[in-house]
């Protein structure tokens, strides 16, 4: 308790923000270009207007920002989400928050919403989908009052069954190159041109962070249960209003660029808590941290493993982390 | 608030959960520096009572006041500086016991703080060896006894700083050994620090003992049954109307206060 353990969370935010440094420096070495590693503080420095400064600058530190956010972006809310519910196994999908925003981004590129309101249809309507699953869970669980949390699960469980199931049927019905559209950002891949989008991205996700941060503290009372939370003086409907919201713009905008990436938002924030404990003042800030360089880490193997052809990042994620979330859960019982 | 009226007073007040009431017309007031002890049969809705006394269910009807102020006007925040209450399960998560307890400060933090101050940590370290706890500081919340658990409980509750302490079958489930160092400690802050406490309790023996008042519901009616002094209130004709069950009523030889024995 007290100053040894503030230092002991400034040490690992530091040792975070290296490792998040040093995954992005690799990351800006690696691809198909064969730039060496050692030319390129040249390059950075003094390359201006030459190909291989376009390359670092215009392709893959593109990747590399959308790789921090949307990792960032889906561990936070992983992180926020398993705080609410007191339970380990949590994240945007088991809620139905990424299927509602998967299924609005479907139905953008089916009846092509951009082509009429430009590039920002993708993360609107992944937020617009997300935000809408959120609020019927949250509608169908305030009927009885209060917002049960269990109720909230079972619900979003059965939302998330629905909408793969329509974005299934959306599939079936489309034509075959919105098909390959579908299939193609469904799997996942941080692929993405569009500097606007890329944009909005990194600004909301960071604006997420921020949002929530300013909830650490309930999320800490929330941790002892609702009621014990009330008693604490928290304003527990408030805080789960903003925190559910907060969690699903997360989600959508990550879901609208990057497709579907399993398991960021369920194992970054679970390694988090077996490696600093459970207080959120320092767990939202260490899995947006850890986060992103997961996801940037990942996104480097993909594009090497089988150069010169890409493999989806959310490949990689769902093998290395459901992998290793079964090796600690038998390793290690008791997490939470 | 004011400082001369009733820590807490019930005016009317009807509680429960659904369309009907589990508690119906409860009047009672809570002087500083009293124990009250509410009694009564499983399910007569002692828990869901102080539920709504420390604003975690709302009235159906009725009103609560505390120190003479309605409990809809003040904020959560303000509630949890004068009222704090001990819930019966306690979740147990995992952190250590002094961040356990730590967190009963946080209705005294302000609206951006984020840590907690040098007078928070002291507070704590001082709550904790007030309660003789203070060796389980740096102890996981789950790896110590259940008498220990309710200890720590308590001590989050007193770094609240509360005027009413509410607790919620503060000994169930915990050897006599335990529930008398918990039901002495109670006592001795009450004493100290006129501390005002309204507990649940199932012990009849235990409520007669250590209460200044005992409140009795009866089951399903949902209602004060009598309220009282312990000689009032555990009487022959009382308990055996409510729990309906024969009992023998005695006195203890050194206390004097009445104590129960079952009679077939």
């Amino acid at each position: 308790m007290g100053r040894s353990r503030f230092i002991a969370w400034a040490w690992v935010l530091v040792f975070l923000l290296v490792l998040l440094f040093l995954v992005c420096a690799l990351a800006l070495c690696t691809g198909s270009a064969g730039i060496a590693m050692k030319d390129i503080p040249g390059i950075i420095f003094h390359g201006r207007g030459t190909t291989d400064y376009n390359i670092l600058f215009k392709i893959r530190m593109p990747r590399i920002m959308l790789g921090i956010a949307t990792g960032g972006a889906l561990s936070l809310a992983g992180a926020i989400l398993q705080g609410l519910f007191r339970n380990p196994l949590v994240e945007p999908y088991t809620l139905g928050i990424s299927g509602g925003a998967s299924l609005g981004v479907c139905l953008n590129i089916l009846f092509k919403w951009h082509l009429i309101i430009g590039i920002i249809a993708y993360p609107l309507s992944g937020f617009f989908g997300a935000l809408a699953v959120i609020t019927m869970v949250y509608l169908i669980s305030i009927k009885t009052g209060m917002v049960k949390t269990d109720t909230m699960l079972l619900t979003g469980v059965m939302i998330s069954f629905v909408c793969s199931s329509l974005v299934m049927l959306l599939m079936a019905v489309s034509k075959s190159d919105e098909l390959q559209t579908i299939v193609f950002w469904i799997m996942g891949s941080l692929d993405e041109t569009n500097l606007t989008l890329i944009k909005i991205c990194c600004a909301g996700s960071i604006g997420g962070l921020v949002v929530s941060l300013f909830f650490c503290l309930d999320l800490n009372a929330l941790a002892l249960g609702e009621e014990e939370a009330m008693n604490l003086g928290i304003n527990i409907e408030r805080s789960k209003k903003v925190l559910f919201v907060t969690a699903s713009i997360l989600t959508g905008l990550s879901v609208s660029v990057g497709g579907i990436i399993m398991f960021a938002g369920l194992i970054v924030p679970h390694f988090m808590r077996m490696t600093v404990g459970s207080d959120h003042r320092i767990l939202l800030l260490g899995s947006f941290l850890a986060g992103s360089s997961f996801l940037t880490l990942c996104d480097v193997i993909a594009r090497t493993i089988i150069s010169p052809l890409e493999l989806p990042v959310g490949v990689i994620t769902g093998i290395i982390g459901g992998v290793v979330f079964i090796y600690v859960l038998t390793r290690k019982r008791a997490i939470l | 608030m004011s400082e001369h009226a009733a820590i807490l007073k019930t005016d009317h007040l009807y509680c429960g959960y659904g369309k009907t009431p589990v508690l119906k017309d409860i009047c009672f007031e809570a002087q500083k520096g009293e124990i009250i002890s509410i009694i009564g049969p499983n399910g007569s809705g002692k828990t869901t009572l102080l539920k709504t006394l420390c604003g975690v269910l709302k009235p159906k009807q009725g009103n609560i006041f505390i120190k003479g102020e309605e409990i809809r006007h003040l904020s959560r925040a303000s509630i949890a500086r004068t009222v704090a209450r001990v819930s019966q399960t306690i979740d147990m998560p995992p952190m250590t016991v002094s961040a356990y307890v730590l967190m009963g400060r946080l209705p005294y933090f302000k609206r951006y703080q984020f840590f907690e101050s040098r007078a928070d940590i002291d507070k704590v370290k001082e709550t904790l060896a007030l309660l003789g706890i203070d060796h389980l500081a740096e102890k996981s919340m789950d790896a110590i006894s259940g008498g220990q658990q309710q200890l720590s409980a308590i001590a989050r509750a007193l770094v609240q700083e509360p005027d009413l302490l509410l607790l919620d079958e503060p000994t169930s489930h915990l050897d006599i050994t335990h529930q008398a160092v918990i039901l002495n400690q109670i006592r001795r802050l009450n004493q100290q620090f006129s501390l005002s406490v309204i507990m649940v309790l199932h012990d009849l023996n235990l409520a007669s003992e250590y209460a200044h008042r005992l409140i009795l519901l009866n089951g399903k009616e949902g209602e004060v049954f009598r309220s009282g002094s312990p000689e009032r209130v555990i009487t022959k004709e009382c308990i055996e109307t409510v729990y309906k069950t024969p009992v023998i009523v005695d006195r203890h030889p050194r206390s004097g206060k009445p104590f129960i024995l079952l009679d077939g």
